[in-house]
């Protein structure tokens, strides 16, 4: 099932042309990673699939509606972002802060019930936050607050999750587990994922698709198995990649 | 401690009204006070009903209007140090006020002066930071702290030149007062009115306090969000500044007080913030009034007398923590 499609769609930012043309459709059950080196345009992209952003031209649809033309709440109800860092200013609780996803499934006039604060307990859970509900946001480590917005957005239960970075800032068993998460959702068939991520391999491995960004505006998009080679990443990346054979068969990649 | 919070806070209300009523130049006891409100044609009752109630109300109304507005401008500006008056809504009133007094007017054309410079300051702020649409919270702030300074600037111009009979009257309005027997019901019906109509919004106020990010991608509409908070703010600390002058420090520490103990739900800290602030105005008015009676003091000079180290045990207790 189609859950996103941009239509030559160009993004960029203050008066800078980042992507030109992007002619993208996501579908259920596919695990998309977006590959680019720094400032080449992933946040601004994953902001502007978010709506979050005006596109510079082209056209967004959310199965299959106009994006900037459905309200925010009904966006927000089947697309979700992690964004690239969270500061808080206030006190907060760590279960009050995962209840926040619950919000586009909530009217105006209703309050959370048990069966909200169920999934808000789940997905703390599920991010190895259990146990932690009632403690102040300001107590936690840098990884568990990345992974407190993580379930925030497993909280909101959006069919598309875009992820910026999702990684940042966790431990290796944490990194390996939140990307299993994410590709299980996927699996499932009933979510898709697209995330920024810098780690190569934790691409090849998780990813499906990858859409690459140059930053100039160019971009190539496609399956993983054949846009991850050595070639492609070192001319992306601007610096050597060789490509190795791991223990079990699986490609490795590492900087030259 | 959430859900007991509000029940709390109204008997600290109540007490405080009960206190403030009782106590004055002419004391009264308990029992006379009961008498004297719900059995008329006492010894007291004139005092009771004509002077002490409605400016205890008064104080009431203005000491929630602004803790409300407070707690609604740290959420936009996201900023625990934001006050009613940091945006200038204040000094806009005070330049009015204090050119109403210096021409010799007072009542109606003082009160109304203030809230013509209230309104001239909230759009003159609005209409410089909102600029072509793109404004931040960085940026409404910086504008307002500017065109505050800008205010206070020709507040001391005005002092400068003020004749020396009409000094004190201008410093106590400066200070915030509640001396004048103001006018109560229009701050109180607009308080419950603010209440009940931003009260949908609170769960979006939650939202918006952890980033216009994470509010935008869980659906709430920001830009028209920040509107409305901006000029909900800036009417209710309009109608307290026309009600007492500048009254400091409620806005302030009430809302900062109750995120402390309470957290960060805002269905639970606008209603809360209206009656903590009311009660602490109240608190406050009285020992103003009673403290070297029968001289009075400037309310505002007992809010930051009480507020400041109330303020600052809560914030070494969360430390402790």
């Amino acid at each position: 099932m189609e859950l996103l499609r941009t239509v030559s769609l160009d993004v960029g930012i203050a008066g800078r042309s980042l992507l030109r043309g992007l002619n993208l459709t996501v579908h259920a059950g596919q695990c998309w990673g977006l590959l680019g080196t720094n400032g080449s345009g992933k946040t601004t992209l994953l902001h502007t699939l978010a709506g979050l952003r005006p596109a510079l031209g082209g056209s967004l649809w959310l199965q299959g509606a106009p994006l900037a033309r459905l309200p925010r709440r009904q966006v927000a109800q089947c697309l979700g972002l992690l964004p690239q860092d969270n500061s808080d200013s206030f006190p907060a609780s760590v279960l009050d802060t995962a209840l926040i996803g619950r919000h586009p499934h909530l009217g105006r006039w209703h309050s959370e019930t048990a069966a909200d604060l169920e999934c808000a307990r789940r997905a703390l859970q599920q991010v190895d936050l259990a146990g932690m509900e009632d403690r102040p946001c300001s107590t936690l480590s840098g990884g568990e607050r990345r992974r407190l917005a993580l379930a925030t957005l497993l909280t909101q239960a959006p069919r598309l999750m875009l992820l910026d970075e999702p990684t940042n800032h966790l431990d290796l068993n944490h990194q390996v587990a939140t990307l299993q998460h994410l590709r299980h959702l996927a699996d499932s068939g009933e979510h898709a994922v697209v995330m920024a991520l810098h780690d190569i391999n934790l691409t090849a491995r998780y990813c499906d698709h990858v859409l690459m960004l140059s930053g100039d505006g160019r971009w190539q998009a496609g399956p993983a198995a054949e846009l991850l080679n050595a070639e492609r990443l070192s001319q992306l990346y601007g610096h050597a990649v060789l490509q190795l054979a791991g223990p079990e068969g699986q490609r490795v990649f590492v900087a030259g | 401690m959430r859900t007991a919070l509000l029940p709390l806070l109204l008997l600290l209300s109540l007490l405080s009204l009960g206190l403030g009523l009782s106590s004055g130049s002419v004391p009264v006891s308990p029992g006379e006070l009961w008498d004297a409100l719900w059995h008329g044609d006492t010894p007291h009752t004139t005092v009771i009903h004509e002077l002490r109630l409605p400016r205890l109300l008064a104080a009431f109304a203005v000491g929630g209007l602004l803790a409300v507005a407070g707690a609604l401008l740290q959420v936009l500006l996201r900023n625990p140090l934001a006050d009613p008056y940091i945006l200038g809504i204040s000094g806009g009133a005070a330049v009015a006020a204090l050119l109403a007094m210096l021409a010799g007017l007072g009542g109606w054309w003082l009160s109304g002066g203030a809230l013509l410079g209230a309104l001239g300051s909230m759009l003159l702020v609005f209409g410089l930071a909102h600029g072509d649409g793109s404004w931040t919270p960085t940026r409404l702030l910086l504008t307002g702290v500017v065109v505050a300074a800008l205010w206070g600037a020709l507040i001391s111009f005005l002092l400068a030149v003020a004749p020396e009979h009409n000094l004190r009257s201008m410093l106590f309005w400066l200070m915030g007062d509640l001396s004048h027997g103001g006018e109560w019901r229009a701050p109180l019906l607009l308080l419950g009115l603010g209440l009940l109509l931003l009260f949908p919004f609170a769960r979006e106020l939650n939202l918006l306090a952890r980033g216009e990010l994470t509010a935008g991608s869980l659906g709430v509409r920001v830009g028209r969000l920040r509107l409305i908070i901006y000029f909900a703010a800036s009417l209710l600390t309009a109608a307290a500044v026309t009600t007492a002058g500048s009254v400091g420090f409620v806005g302030l520490v009430v809302p900062h007080m109750l995120r402390l103990v309470a957290g960060s739900d805002h269905r639970l800290l606008l209603p809360a913030n209206a009656l903590l602030g009311g009660s602490l105005l109240m608190l406050a008015d009285t020992l103003a009034r009673s403290l070297i009676a029968p001289q009075q003091l400037p309310v505002g000079v007992l809010t930051a007398l009480i507020g400041a180290p109330l303020f600052l045990y809560l914030l070494r207790r969360e430390a402790m923590r």
